[in-house]
């Protein structure tokens, strides 16, 4: 019954949320029930954002109906929304940074020492489009989160029990600002809100277990240009500064990752807004895990050090690594325990996906060509098949596929599809899956021994068909069409997919 | 003790003679009599014994060289040379049998009246019914008794005709009903002849007229209805001397098991799997041919019984229980079952139920023709009484059953 | 069993049919053996197999996800009824070539032996083969019916 609230600071922690929720549709193991999602961003128009929150809100129309009794895991896990909002509003939308600081209204010895401060770029800045790579704006600007309401409806929401974690990027502008405000803010005892009253349950937030990931620069942006301050070369200078301060958070938070490569991707210089969609990196993929490993049961003992006051003892540091520096690996590449974890449920849910149709085709787009995700008739095999198969009788038929859940979990099937895609075209290439190829079995690159043994007759997809017919029949009866759909294909691709190790 | 010896053995001879009391041997005229009459036959052929009637009303057919001679030497020739028998004995017969050995042409040149007169025995009374006893008695097992008699009653001066007519039919029924007890299969075949007669005509009376006519006389053949049945194909009717045959009279018991079968495919029907031979189903009209009423047909082997062609074919010797049928009758095709003619039955429409054909006994119309119901003179080509001794024949073989055979057909 | 090959007589003709029910010229009752029955058993038997075959024999075109098509099943049909069309025409011209149908059932002979008309001709035979076919095939059909609820793949073929 307990929850844990995701912070997810900036873009990273926007598209680190995005890739945990790829990894919960695809029934990860999650040892938490819900997870509540809140992003921490001024820059609301971030594509990024918008696209990490599509995706969740698709997400919670599906799990709605995945079957949370059977053995289905995909999308079992629950992603709530704050009041509905996945977005903390920061209140004030002041543009720029001196109209912020109010420095037209500061005494003038105030303003002598903010313009020593600040350069007149930066006093400048348009914040509404984040703090381009400025941590030192940043952290003045997010210090109005004491003075925020936007944490009433958290604060009414939190139980004993509920923990926390924090996504932040370290380079940057807002996530790294973000972070240790943040963090601050959240142990600061007896808060108000605006109405001058203590926050509810303020105590037992103060005391959660608190958990963060810092991401170490993993990518690289093209040459400034004259409309954006953001300089990839001060990023390392930046990240030096910052841990420098994090080094106080010691023994603030149970237990912080750090994760970094540097293999780095050079992306297209936005400074933000509409244009700042990076594309997926394992980096993100790996800072997902991070959070996995800070609610796994089994891992508590390693990541919490609690007194007997429920004071924080010592504060875990956490890294992540894989086998092998190679700039394209696979899953061979991973180590044992990230394999357990993400192998099958990748796996399977990519099968699904390709079930429905899904695949990446090259298009030719303006004479250039593109990799594009999409629905090909010739592969969409439970097109072809539902008429005919045994397993889809008189309740996958019809316009079933026009239902909005169905059409929800399309849709994650092909961000599913994107969200690989990208990584594989990243400078550290995460390929774990062929996808290309049109066949059932033969998609996952490596040596692992994953696809299960199957009948001499079975080719291709008649053997995820024969499962889905052999199968269906062992369904609880009462599950609704759409949740029915969710279980089988969970059974189908559990029973086809099983790495062990 | 030497006299007791020999009175002993002359009764011990004298003992065989006891078992032949009814047949008295006249050994001081007769020339050529065996001592012990033998009737013994060599193998599975019947033995016949013929027996002439030596009444005085037969000396007339055996004066000199007659028509009656020559078919009953005729016949026993016949009847020797077809191998039917390989014994034949030869008797008188009025009131006694007066045996006369087996050699028929020596017989038949002794057939005169001074021979029936020498020979014996009561001449002077007709008592048919007497005689056919006697004939019958004398008839056992795998024996034909053939008797050649003129048929005429003789009730006697100052008797009651029509009363002695009724007795001697109630007489001869009597007999033949007690033989058929013992011998069930026999069968009696009577034919009509005629012949010269030169002699006296004895009336009911016994008052006599000299004639000089043709005269009917009668030969019975009376034994086992197979053998009957094959003497008849030895020695047809056709190989009969002088006028032949004028008129047949025959009557057999009536044969139930005679074997009949339904013709598969003679109609529009289905045999029943459990009882093919006697019941059908589904029967329909006719698909095939211009007639479409529906039909069937039905094999039956209807020999034995002594009836000629003519007889069987026509249908109103025939009885149906239904009315809607008609009948008509072929010969069958040759076949291993002893089929031998084709009942062919049709209906306007489709019955069901049980069919009986009964092929009819009947006392055929010329035994009226020739009967002669007053007896006081002698009338052409009739005889007196006659239909009364061949009612009584078939009142006892029609006792129980009015018919020869009887085919039921079940239609389902 | 007769009982129903005999609902297609108008096509073999019933002297033929006469003879597979067992009627004997010798006898004139149905003393020989019953041919519908070991006929129909053989064809009771072959569409089972055939059937337990499509339905529940892990093989392509047999109990596999891609042989559930109506077509498939009624492919199985036709195999199935081709061999019991085969086994009653071979059965009966074997019979019909040596003789063995009774000189009663085969011809029509008069008084004197001689054939006016002959009653069974080969295409009896193969008419019999085409009952044999039909027969089968409803056996096929009732037996789709019956056992097909469990089989895993192809349990809504050919139709519900």
């Amino acid at each position: 019954m307990s929850k844990l609230y995701v912070f997810g600071i900036g873009g990273t922690g926007a598209r680190v949320l995005k890739s945990l929720t790829m990894l919960l549709a695809a029934g990860v193991d999650c040892d938490i029930e819900t997870i509540v999602p809140i992003i921490i961003d001024r820059d609301i128009s971030n594509k990024d954002l918008s696209r990490t929150r599509l995706l969740i809100e698709d997400y919670i129309i599906v799990n709605k109906i995945a079957p949370k009794n059977g053995r289905n895991r995909f999308f079992k896990t629950r992603i709530e929304l704050l009041n509905g909002e996945l977005c903390l509003q920061l209140k004030d939308n002041t543009q720029k940074f001196d109209d912020f600081i109010g420095r037209t209204t500061m005494c003038r010895e105030n303003q002598a020492l903010v313009d020593i401060l600040f350069s007149k770029e930066t006093l400048k800045l348009d914040m509404t489009e984040g703090f381009q790579g400025n941590p030192n704006i940043g952290s003045i600007v997010l210090n109005q989160f004491d003075d925020n309401d936007v944490f009433k409806n958290f604060a009414n929401d939190f139980k004993d029990g509920d923990k926390i974690f924090i996504i932040s990027s370290i380079f940057g502008g807002t996530g790294a600002s973000g972070f240790p405000l943040l963090r601050r803010t959240l142990q600061t005892p007896n808060i108000k809100g605006t109405d001058g009253q203590v926050l509810p349950n303020w105590g037992l937030v103060n005391k959660a277990q608190i958990g963060s990931i810092t991401v170490l620069p993993y990518f690289v942006v093209g040459n400034p240009t004259d409309e954006s301050l953001i300089n990839s070369d001060t990023f390392i200078d930046k990240t030096r500064a910052a841990l420098s301060y994090y080094k106080t958070e010691d023994k603030k938070i149970d237990t912080l990752f750090y994760i970094a490569d540097k293999l780095t991707s050079t992306y297209p210089h936005h400074k933000g807004g509409d244009l700042q969609k990076n594309d997926a990196h394992f980096v993100e993929l790996a800072a997902a895990m991070a959070i996995l490993d800070f609610i796994n049961i089994d891992k508590l003992n390693k990541n919490v050090h609690r007194n007997r006051d429920n004071i924080i003892d010592s504060t875990t540091y956490k890294e992540f690594g894989i086998r092998s520096n190679l700039a394209e690996f696979n899953f061979d590449h991973l180590t044992d325990t990230t394999k357990r974890l993400i192998i099958n449920p990748l796996a399977r849910f990519l099968l699904f996906a390709k079930y429905m149709g899904y695949s990446v085709a090259k298009e030719d787009i303006d004479g250039k060509e593109e990799l594009l995700v999409e629905k090909n008739n010739n592969n969409d095999i439970f097109n072809k098949e539902h008429r005919h198969q045994p397993y889809a009788r008189k309740r996958f038929i019809g316009d079933f596929r026009q239902k909005n859940a169905i059409q929800k979990l399309e849709t994650i099937q092909v961000r599913f599809f994107e969200w690989l895609l990208e990584m594989e075209k990243q400078n550290r290439k995460f390929t774990p899956f062929n996808l290309f190829t049109s066949s059932a079995i033969e998609f996952i690159n490596g040596h692992l021994n994953i696809i299960q043994p199957r009948a001499f007759n079975l080719k291709n997809w008649a053997i995820v068909d024969h499962e889905l017919n052999g199968q269906t029949g062992k369904i609880d009866k009462s599950l609704e069409n759409e949740s029915r759909f969710i279980e089988l294909f969970y059974r189908v691709t559990e029973k086809i997919i099983n790495y062990k190790n | 003790m030497n006299k007791t010896l020999i009175i002993s053995i002359a009764v011990f001879l004298l003992l065989p003679g006891c078992n032949n009391e009814r047949k008295k041997v006249n050994t001081l005229t007769a020339p050529l009599i065996p001592a012990v009459p033998t009737k013994v036959s060599a193998s599975n052929k019947p033995s016949v014994n013929v027996y002439v009637e030596n009444s005085g009303s037969m000396d007339g057919y055996v004066r000199g060289i007659t028509d009656f001679e020559q078919i009953v030497y005729n016949y026993l020739t016949d009847i020797i040379i077809s191998d039917f028998t390989d014994s034949l004995n030869l008797f008188y017969i009025n009131s006694d049998i007066i045996p006369q050995g087996s050699d028929i042409s020596d017989f038949i040149e002794r057939l005169e009246p001074s021979t029936f007169r020498i020979r014996g025995g009561n001449r002077g009374i007709s008592d048919i019914s007497n005689v056919l006893k006697t004939v019958l008695s004398e008839t056992q097992e795998n024996e034909i008794a053939i008797l050649v008699t003129d048929g005429i009653f003789s009730p006697g001066i100052g008797k009651d005709a029509a009363q002695y007519l009724n007795n001697q039919q109630i007489g001869i029924k009597r007999t033949f009903a007690e033989h058929l007890k013992t011998y069930p299969n026999t069968s009696v075949l009577i034919y009509h002849l005629s012949s010269q007669f030169e002699g006296y005509y004895y009336n009911r009376e016994d008052s006599r007229i000299y004639i000089n006519s043709q005269r009917p006389f009668y030969i019975w053949i009376i034994g086992n209805s197979e053998q009957l049945d094959n003497l008849c194909h030895k020695v047809p009717t056709s190989k009969f001397k002088g006028n032949g045959i004028q008129n047949i009279f025959t009557v057999s018991r009536s044969n139930e098991n005679k074997n009949f079968a339904i013709k598969l495919g003679s109609g529009n029907f289905d045999l029943d799997k459990k009882s093919p031979k006697n019941t059908i189903m589904h029967w329909k009209k006719d698909k095939k041919g211009s007639q479409n009423s529906p039909r069937f047909s039905i094999d039956a082997n209807l020999s034995g019984f002594l009836l000629d062609e003519s007889y069987l074919k026509d249908t109103a010797n025939y009885e149906l229980n239904n009315k809607d049928f008609k009948m008509s009758i072929t010969k069958a095709v040759i076949n291993n079952f002893g089929y031998t003619h084709t009942l062919i039955l049709s209906s306007p429409r489709v019955q069901k139920g049980i069919i009986t054909i009964k092929l009819k006994t009947k006392i055929p119309g010329w035994v009226v023709e020739v009967n002669d119901d007053d007896g006081s003179s002698p009338i052409a080509d009739k005889t007196y009484g006659i239909k009364y001794q061949i009612h009584g024949v078939y009142e006892a073989f029609t006792i129980n059953k009015d018919f020869y055979t009887e085919i039921k057909i079940n239609i389902k | 069993m007769g009982t129903i090959y005999c609902w297609f007589e108008s096509l073999f003709g019933q002297n033929l049919g006469e003879y597979l029910w067992g009627y004997s010229c010798d006898t004139q009752v149905y003393s020989n053996k019953n041919l519908f029955n070991s006929i129909g058993l053989i064809a009771i038997l072959i569409s089972l197999i055939f059937v337990l075959a499509y339905y529940y024999l892990p093989l392509k075109f047999f109990n596999h996800p891609r042989s559930n098509r109506w077509w498939n099943w009624l492919i199985i049909l036709l195999l199935s009824g081709i061999i019991n069309f085969l086994i009653g025409y071979g059965w009966t011209i074997n019979d019909f070539l040596n003789g063995n149908i009774g000189d009663c059932l085969m011809y029509t002979r008069d008084s004197d032996g001689n054939i006016v008309s002959q009653l069974i001709y080969k295409k009896d035979c193969w008419l019999f083969g085409l009952s044999c076919f039909f027969i089968s095939s409803m056996f096929f059909i009732v037996w789709s019916y019956i056992l097909k609820w469990w089989s895993r793949n192809c349990r809504h073929s050919p139709i519900f």
